[in-house]
């Protein structure tokens, strides 16, 4: 059986194309919240797919271009086979892989908390698998997503 | 995201409605800061929070290290089955006042 694979469209392209700052998570932010109301996702699911994508966003907004501007390229697939939601993030930046990032320590006092890590600490856990690898010079960080069982 | 005062005395409560983001984080702990000083008790009301990634909780964190230098108390009331997880899933449910 031939896996279908449906592409989102973004005002008719297959991808959205934004300057990577963290305003610019509005644009996406909607684009993603008419996807899930198109496939009728689970309130819950919508939720954790917008925090993993904030955390995602942000981190290439922060990191990936110390020197100046640049952007983020989002693709976002529907595959019918394991009815699951493929989030693609790629951007030209600095070579960096964020599942390399250390895991926060949750059990410490709040005040000696630092914030760092633990938005790719949520993603791991929101997402069924969170993948990375560098292309052609690009970071593409792909988010999956099953939309059909019940989220943990 | 929208964001209401309510002040009484050495008690503030901000009634915080939407989501609490990447975008809207930075409004929000500017929105704080201009209304902290003198504060002692802090209520986040989270009744209208649809949910919070890490640029949110990074705005509680600091709220709360406020309050606790101030020899104050931060707390958050009728946040949403969702948000909690948010809460336990990084640990701050044991650390925060939730309501």
């Amino acid at each position: 059986m031939t896996t279908e694979i449906k592409t989102f469209c973004y005002n008719g392209n297959p991808q959205l194309i934004v300057p990577a700052d963290r305003g610019e998570f509005a644009t996406l932010q909607q684009w993603l919240l008419s996807i899930a109301a198109e496939l009728d996702m689970q309130e819950r699911i919508r939720k954790h797919l917008m925090i993993c994508c904030d955390e995602i966003f942000t981190n290439i907004a922060s990191y990936a271009y110390p020197e100046g501007n640049g952007s983020v390229t989002v693709t976002v697939e529907f595959v019918s086979e394991t009815k699951s939601l493929r989030v693609i993030f790629s951007d030209s930046g600095t070579a960096f892989n964020p599942l390399e990032i250390s895991e926060p320590d949750t059990s410490s006092a709040l005040s000696e908390r630092k914030v760092g890590g633990l938005g790719m600490f949520m993603v791991k856990k929101m997402m069924d698998s969170v993948e990375y690898c560098r292309q052609d010079g690009k970071n593409i960080l792909t988010l999956t997503k099953c939309l059909e069982k019940q989220d943990k | 995201m929208e964001v209401k005062f309510n002040k009484q005395d050495s008690t503030l409560t901000v009634a915080i409605s939407g989501n609490i983001d990447t975008v809207t984080a930075p409004e929000l702990d500017t929105k704080l800061q201009e209304n902290l000083s003198g504060i002692k008790d802090l209520i986040l009301d989270f009744a209208a929070v649809d949910y919070i990634s890490s640029a949110g909780l990074r705005v509680i964190l600091m709220a709360n290290q406020q309050l606790e230098d101030a020899d104050g108390t931060m707390t958050i009331k009728n946040a949403n089955d969702d948000v909690r997880d948010v809460f336990e899933m990084t640990g701050f449910d044991s650390l925060l006042n939730l309501d």
